[in-house]
């Protein structure tokens, strides 16, 4: 397992400004799964496909992509340097040495693509529901809370 | 989707008793508002047939006439006492009158959706994408670090690490101070506790009266939704 010794909140991502996302023409291709598992991680060495699982960014050799869009990866995958370009922020807890990883701000607001995102949750009686399954018809998301 | 932490036993009698059609699905680590940029209950999301996103999260509500009698009234006994108040400002201050009257429509919010249905594309309330991306919630750095102090809010709370969670919730209300869900559900997950639990006890989201020093945090669901304007609460995003 490696853990690195600091948070990396603080690296300079003014690289991932200046070039900004790179759109892509036509389709997006496969949309990768974002599962309902917080992206927690007790190491940030996790492989590309696990970070894929986590935060829907899919590595490819075009960079980091999701819906279309396309961020370079200039010096390869690796959690540190995906979050930098991504504008994803990593926070550690002291006591638990837990890291979690936030959503990425790219572009200054929440979505980065107008294609809805996988999401796979799960029903009150436990059985797994792909939103990916209602393709074919409208949607409406709703949420609430019992509060 | 419900946006609830503790355990899907808090959502069954809602769900059970709407016995919805539709599915119907449990949120508990408030996925869609890391993903679709939900900060509020209800938001509302369309999405066509292609899987791409025509209005991005907004506040928007079922026909009026699918509310049960008590929570009709209680909305038009609101509505009234915002205009009361409204009034009073035009004279003092105008730009707190608009704000007041500048939440989204509850009534007419159904027929947006429904001009959708028959017209999809052509409808005038389908945004293009690009016009969906710039009409999301806005979000930076600080947002992430927020969503992502949450999340460790969560997972500790879960794990019953409850005053390292606490400090986290605390973190998150702080990065995103507009972000509804992650106040309400760490104000009602304490709040629950403190009120011993019910039926009604997830919906006490503050201190109780004389036991202040034991709220761990800022703000309050009273205190906070009092002094936030239905324009600021429920910010109107079309008009029918």
């Amino acid at each position: 397992m490696t853990l690195l010794a600091s948070p990396v909140t603080a690296l300079d991502r003014s690289s991932a400004r200046s070039s900004g996302p790179l759109r892509l023409s036509g389709s997006g291709g496969v949309v990768p799964t974002c599962h309902a598992e917080p992206m927690i991680l007790d190491t940030l060495d996790i492989d590309a496909d696990a970070f894929a699982a986590g935060t829907g960014w899919e590595i490819r050799r075009e960079g980091a992509c999701k819906g279309g869009v396309c961020v370079p990866l200039p010096d390869g995958f690796s959690v540190e340097h995906a979050a930098d370009r991504l504008g994803m922020e990593l926070v550690r807890d002291g006591a638990t040495r837990l890291w979690a990883l936030g959503p990425e701000s790219l572009n200054g607001r929440a979505l980065v693509t107008a294609e809805a995102p996988e999401l796979v949750l799960d029903d009150i009686d436990g059985n797994e529901f792909r939103l990916s399954s209602l393709r074919g018809q409208k949607v409406l998301l709703v949420a609430w809370a019992p509060y | 989707m419900s946006l609830e932490l503790s355990s899907p036993e808090a959502s069954r009698p809602f769900i059970d008793l709407a016995s919805p059609a539709h599915p119907s699905l449990l949120d508990p680590t408030h996925q869609i508002d890391a993903l679709f940029g939900v900060v509020n209950i209800p938001n509302v999301v369309w999405i066509d047939e292609r899987g791409v996103i025509v209005r991005p999260a907004e506040p928007g509500w079922p026909p009026g006439d699918h509310y049960p009698d008590w929570l009709r009234g209680f909305l038009d006994e609101r509505n009234a006492q915002a205009e009361a108040m409204a009034k009073e400002a035009d004279a003092t201050d105008p730009e707190l009158a608009a704000k007041i009257r500048g939440g989204q429509d509850h009534d007419t919010y159904p027929d947006a959706i429904r001009d959708w249905v028959e017209h999809a594309a052509g409808s005038r309330f389908a945004m293009t994408p690009d016009e969906v991306i710039a009409a999301s919630q806005p979000r930076g750095a600080d947002k992430s670090k927020g969503a992502a102090h949450f999340e460790l809010a969560n997972h500790l709370w879960r794990a019953d690490d409850r005053d390292a969670a606490i400090a986290h919730f605390r973190a998150a209300h702080l990065l995103q101070p507009d972000n509804w869900t992650y106040k309400r559900q760490a104000w009602s997950l304490v709040g629950n506790e403190q009120a011993g639990g019910g039926e009604l006890g997830r919906f006490n989201q503050g201190p109780l009266p004389g036991a202040e020093d034991q709220w761990p945090f800022e703000g309050n669901f009273t205190d906070e939704a009092g002094a936030t304007p239905a324009g600021d609460y429920y910010p109107r995003t079309l008009t029918v």
